[in-house]
């Protein structure tokens, strides 16, 4: 296809489209619209020049009454509305409030005895505990003292053994060593005399 | 009772003669007599004396061995024999827990005499702890008569005694 081909191409496609255009878009139906707008004209002029003795201020004041009582009618329904809500929310929160509170009382309770009782048994095991400590501190003092004991009368009873004849002698001295006569010694005095009479001589006999 | 007399002539102590310090006392008497003696020898006639005095102990000794000391051999063999005495006499202690009487001397020294040695001598001590019975000391000895040897040496029967005894007090 050559150049001039393709520019009588596009020359032909751009005059089709003006021709459509012109077709169904023709100029002349704006004719209508303008008669309209010129009544709209003079109605909107109409209404200005009498608007202002239509809302005078009779009109007005009666728009301001019908207003005040239409807003009185709708703050009253309003407050009623808002004072059974507040009434229904007050009790609602109270009722909340005093659940909540319960709860967190009985929670704070059960903690507390919770507490209470972890104490007491705290507390408990601390006695149990002392207890056991006291009874075998008891228990080794008791044994301490029958050891001790036990050796202080062995103790006493090896003493009297090895101190037999001087503790009885010490005895019978001081019970009746006054009343003892010597007269009445004489015969075993003698007796133990006689007994040993060999060995006195011996020794008389050898004496220096 | 005294000694018999001696067939041989020697001198005896009389049971009343107990302990050195009696011979020692005989033996100042004595001596007071013999000085007595002597001076009476050089007296003059007609100055006065003073005799000297005899105790209990030597009349005992003088009547036992019949002597007569105005005469100067039994004299000087009472001497010498007091003086033998109060040299080489055996003497032992005996001690007591108490003051012994003289009877309870008297015994004990005459069986000593018959027993032990003709001439011993006793000398009493006191050690009141023996409440019972007396310790003999001798020259290298001392023999422990007292009731607490006694209970030692017989401690098994005593300690059988004593426990039998508490043992009953006890039931």
């Amino acid at each position: 296809m050559t150049l001039w081909e393709l520019i009588a191409a596009v020359v032909v496609i751009i005059g089709l489209g003006i021709v459509t255009i012109m077709v169904f878009f023709p100029r002349g139906s704006k004719k209508p619209k303008t008669l309209k707008g010129a009544a709209q004209q003079n109605l909107d002029q109409d209404v200005e020049e009498n608007i202002l003795h239509i809302f005078d201020d009779r009109y007005r004041e009666e728009l301001k009454n019908r207003g005040r009582l239409q807003f009185q009618q709708i703050i009253s329904q309003n407050t009623m509305f808002l004072q059974q809500d507040l009434r229904l929310t007050a009790s609602e929160l109270n009722e909340y409030v005093k659940a909540e509170i319960s709860r967190k009382l009985q929670d704070e309770f059960k903690k507390y005895d919770q507490a209470i009782d972890d104490a007491k048994n705290i507390a408990m095991d601390s006695i149990e505990r002392i207890n056991k400590a006291i009874e075998q501190g008891r228990q080794i003092l008791d044994q301490q003292i029958e050891k001790e004991l036990a050796d202080s009368k062995q103790r006493i009873i090896k003493h009297f053994e090895a101190n037999m004849a001087e503790i009885v002698n010490h005895y019978i001295l001081t019970a009746v060593g006054g009343q003892i006569d010597l007269n009445s010694q004489l015969e075993f005095i003698l007796a133990d005399l006689e007994a040993n009479k060999s060995a006195i001589i011996e020794d008389i006999n050898n004496g220096a | 009772m005294e000694p018999s007399s001696d067939k041989n002539g020697a001198l005896q102590l009389p049971y009343s003669i107990v302990s050195p310090a009696n011979v020692n006392r005989l033996v100042r008497e004595l001596e007071t007599i013999d000085n007595f003696l002597s001076q009476a020898a050089l007296r003059q006639g007609g100055t006065p004396v003073n005799l000297p005095r005899s105790g209990q102990l030597l009349t005992d000794f003088i009547n036992l061995n019949k002597l007569n000391l105005l005469q100067k051999d039994d004299l000087k063999k009472a001497r010498a024999f007091m003086a033998g005495m109060q040299k080489y006499a055996p003497a032992i202690t005996i001690s007591f827990s108490v003051e012994p009487t003289s009877v309870f001397i008297n015994k004990l020294i005459i069986w000593l005499r018959q027993n032990i040695h003709p001439a011993l001598l006793l000398k009493v001590g006191l050690e009141p702890n023996l409440v019972v019975g007396c310790i003999v000391r001798t020259t290298n000895k001392q023999f422990d008569f007292s009731l607490k040897k006694h209970l030692s040496q017989h401690r098994d029967v005593l300690y059988k005694l004593l426990f039998e005894t508490t043992a009953e007090a006890k039931t």
